[in-house]
């Protein structure tokens, strides 16, 4: 008792000493001036304890938008000391113009009334522009400064054909934005391709002005412009809902929207302009098909040697960067002894900001129609490279082929001008040469047939058999034992006779042994008992159990007893009508009992 | 004398096997080889029409022969017999495909669910006889999982006896399910191919009834119904109605 009490005394001095040095209760405000109507913010700050009883100071003057007061608190860090504190903050505005005093707030902590400082507040008259802002139907004013859309080009001057991206990004200081994009703008004069806009999700920032903004990648796309001159990229249409807090809300809408209003606002974003400079004239090549960039060219055939009328791979292929897509098929002269069809244009291309990459191959399919040999190319690409503002020209090398056979030996000779596309017949798999083996038509399989479904009767059959003769056998087991315990006096019967026949003869062995199974054996079918696990004691038990008198019992193993020694000892022949007259009537008492 | 008799066993040894399935089949081949593509198909057909008999290799190489020759109807009637008697023939499919493209009508068929598309796959990989043979050994093992079951006398012996039945129970009547699919695939003869150039699909079994679509020659359908010389069909694309059985050749 005593210990307690000096202790509660030492922790209420360690709170007091606490108390002493650290505890600060502070009120401010968010703004020492403020128009009429305008929100500003109180806050009272209290550290180091959970403070009680809080007793706010008189707001008459004030409208309290926030009541009860927001309470937050946590743990905040001064000079590396982690301090808990908790912070009442109020949001106001003034009726009235004039100075205003808020007096000091009153707190218990530990039993002690502690007063925050007292402030002082100036309200002016509300300016005009203030006055619109706070009308509820019109934000919009700050809404513009606070979200937007802007279109950013790659670069403002390019030539034609040379890739440029434009990016158009939301700009928003809200934290919570939905927006739409209404219309997918047109590029007229332009070859586009729209690229996977970056960091839809991970909202990246951006300074403007000195202000921060959220930014958002609305599209990104990248253009290839077919003409020059100015050319204007179009304006992006978005619909942004922004939450807006209501001033004075509908009590129902507070409890579901938390007092907010989503506000719809429609932004596009400024037209731009690229200017596009044409290409020079200069030392054109005559082959030239308006690609643009930096390229390589392959050749190659899949084969070198081949029969007449096979088909032949000839694979055209540019790669690099540039505008690949507009690549058109270039023209290319083969020797008259080979057809040619129409190529199959494969494209491996990626487009990423900046520009395409990839391969555009191109895929010729010849068919010598007679045999000799053939040379392919050398074949020539002229393309226009921007970096060095000059036309280049890049040749493939020279690919031999070498066919056999002669003319009339194909068979696709004869089909020029069907219809027959080489594609197909290189894909149509030849003929088997060997049969796997002639069955008769019409052959009704096996499944489903009355063989079948014989078979599958075997199965539960023989199930139903193994259950059946199981069962069967159980029986005769349970059977047997029934038998053998009726029949158990009748044998022990036969056996008495048959003892009474050696005594006639005077085998005395015999006699005995005739009488000791004809008891054994008796209680052995009677009691489902084999002969050997019967022993003396164990009679006496299970007869015991049987309800047997202890009387009969003992009676019973007499006569045991008496064959016992009699086999071994010599034995006067009355002794054997005795034994043979009380074994009899032995057997019948137990019989009474063991019915 | 003797001469002739050598002479005369040799060309009946030769008309003895030039009769015989393997022979005709052998002397087909080369008659495809030689690019003789009519001569061909000609003696693929005796060998069908003289021995009654087949194998799918005969089928495949006859919608091939057919196939040399233009004649799509033909190609994709004996690929689709192939594709019964081997369902899992890729070689087939690939054939039959091409024809398909080639054919007047390109029906997009309806697209199965997934699992039903594992499901025709894997009847696919076997042959009807071969599902009806591992439904005995699932049910054999499930006979004798169960038979130890009864039998035994220790009881790890009989819990996995019991489990084992099941699941044996389970394996085989999905393989029945199986074998049944593709009996119904391959030996029921419900799909045709249209054999006359164009076809006007009637919305009843009657010259009156309504018109409702025209299918071509090659085009495969399903028969679903028969009202005298009428058939109804169903195209693979889910489409219907009543054609005249004359104008359709069973697969």
């Amino acid at each position: 008792m005593r210990n307690q009490f000096l202790l509660i005394i030492c922790f209420f001095c360690l709170v007091f000493s606490g108390l002493a040095e650290e505890v600060k209760f502070t009120a401010r405000i968010s703004k020492k001036k403020v128009a009429v109507d305008e929100q500003f913010e109180l806050v009272f700050t209290i550290n180091h304890i959970r403070p009680s009883g809080f007793i706010p100071p008189f707001l008459g003057d004030f409208n309290v938008y926030t009541d009860p007061p927001a309470q937050i608190s946590g743990d905040s860090e001064i000079n590396g000391k982690v301090s808990y504190f908790v912070a009442i903050s109020y949001v106001l505005s003034c009726k009235k113009v004039g100075k205003f005093r808020i007096a000091p707030a009153k707190i218990k902590a530990g039993g002690v009334q502690l007063n925050s400082n007292a402030l002082e507040i100036e309200v002016v008259k509300a300016s005009p522009v203030s006055k619109k802002s706070k009308d509820q139907s019109d934000n919009l004013q700050n809404i513009d400064d606070n979200v937007f859309v802007r279109a950013q080009l790659s670069r403002s001057s390019v030539s034609i054909g040379e890739q440029v991206t434009v990016t158009y990004k939301l700009y928003s200081k809200y934290s919570q934005l939905g927006y739409d994009v209404v219309n997918s703008p047109s590029f007229n004069g332009f070859y586009s391709e729209s690229l996977a806009p970056e960091n839809k999700i991970d909202n990246r920032t951006e300074i403007i002005n000195g202000e921060q903004y959220r930014v958002v990648e609305l599209k990104k796309t990248l253009l290839f412009p077919q003409k020059s001159g100015t050319l204007e990229i179009p304006q992006l249409e978005v619909v942004c809902s922004i939450p807006q807090k209501i001033a004075n809300p509908d009590p129902f809408e507070e409890m579901f929207n938390g007092g907010y209003k989503n506000v719809r606002v429609t932004l596009k974003s400024k037209p731009v302009n690229v200017v596009v400079k044409p290409v020079t004239t200069v030392g054109k090549p005559a082959d030239y098909n308006g690609a643009v960039g930096q390229f390589n060219l392959d050749a190659k055939t899949d084969l070198q040697k081949l029969k007449s009328g096979d088909p032949l791979k000839f694979t055209f292929s540019i790669s690099g960067r540039g505008n690949l897509r507009l690549i058109e098929t270039p023209k290319l002269i083969f020797p008259e002894e080979l057809e040619v069809y129409d190529p199959q244009v494969k494209d491996d291309i990626s487009a990423a900001e900046e520009g395409m990459k990839g391969t555009r191959s191109f895929e010729f399919v010849l068919i010598p129609r007679v045999g000799g040999n053939f040379s392919l190319g050398p074949f020539s690409f002229s393309y226009f490279d921007p970096l060095r503002n000059s036309y280049r020209t890049i040749t493939s090398q020279k690919i031999s082929v070498q066919v056999s056979g002669s003319v009339g030996d194909s068979p696709f000779v004869k089909s020029k001008g069907n219809t027959i596309n080489p594609k197909e017949i290189s894909e149509i798999k030849g003929i088997k040469p060997y049969a796997s083996g002639f069955e008769p038509i019409g052959n009704t399989p096996f499944f489903l047939s009355p063989l079948f479904y014989l078979i599958l009767l075997v199965f539960p059959a023989s199930i139903v058999l193994l259950l059946f003769l199981r069962k069967r056998k159980n029986n005769r087991l349970a059977n047997h034992t029934a038998y053998r315990a009726k029949e158990a006096g009748t044998a022990a019967q036969k056996r008495l006779k048959k003892a009474h026949i050696l005594m006639a003869a005077g085998n005395k062995d015999l006699f005995y042994e005739e009488i000791y199974r004809a008891l054994y054996g008796y209680l052995s079918d009677k009691l489902l008992l084999p002969a050997p696990s019967l022993s003396r004691s164990n009679i006496k038990l299970l007869l015991e159990k049987k309800n047997v008198p202890v009387e009969t019992t003992n009676r019973f193993l007499e006569v045991l007893d008496a064959c016992e020694f009699a086999r071994f000892a010599p034995v006067a022949s009355f002794e054997m009508e005795k034994t043979i007259i009380e074994a009899e009537a032995i057997l019948n008492a137990t019989e009474t009992w063991l019915k | 004398m003797k001469r002739y008799l050598i002479a005369l066993l040799f060309c009946f040894c030769l008309s003895v096997q030039a009769s015989t399935p393997d022979a005709l089949f052998h002397d087909a081949n080369a008659a495809y080889g030689r690019n003789d593509f009519k001569k061909a198909a000609q003696l693929y057909e005796q060998l069908l029409s003289d021995h009654k008999s087949a194998a799918v290799e005969v089928y495949y190489n006859l919608g091939n022969a057919y196939y040399k020759q233009n004649d799509y109807t033909n190609a994709a009637l004996n690929y689709e017999r192939a594709l019964k008697l081997n369902p899992a023939g890729n070689d087939i499919r690939n054939n039959r495909d091409i024809v398909n493209q080639r054919i007047e009508d390109q029906i997009i068929p309806v697209p199965e669910l997934f699992y039903m598309q594992w499901f025709n796959s894997l009847r696919d990989e076997l042959s009807v006889d071969a599902w009806a043979f591992i439904v005995f050994l699932m049910l054999s093992l499930c006979t004798i999982s169960w038979f130890l079951y009864v039998l035994s006398k220790k009881i790890k012996v009989r819990k996995a006896g019991f489990v084992n039945g099941i699941i044996f129970f389970i394996l085989a009547a999905f393989s029945f399910l199986l074998g049944y699919s593709s009996y119904n695939n391959t030996v029921e003869n419900n799909s045709a191919i249209v054999f006359v150039p164009t076809i006007q699909v009637k919305g009843s079994p009657a010259d009156s009834g309504s018109d409702l679509f025209i299918i071509h020659t090659g085009t495969r359908v399903e028969i679903t119904d028969q009202l005298n010389d009428w058939v109804k069909i169903r195209l693979l694309n889910g489409n219907e109605g009543w054609v005249r059985m004359k104008e359709l050749e069973i697969i």
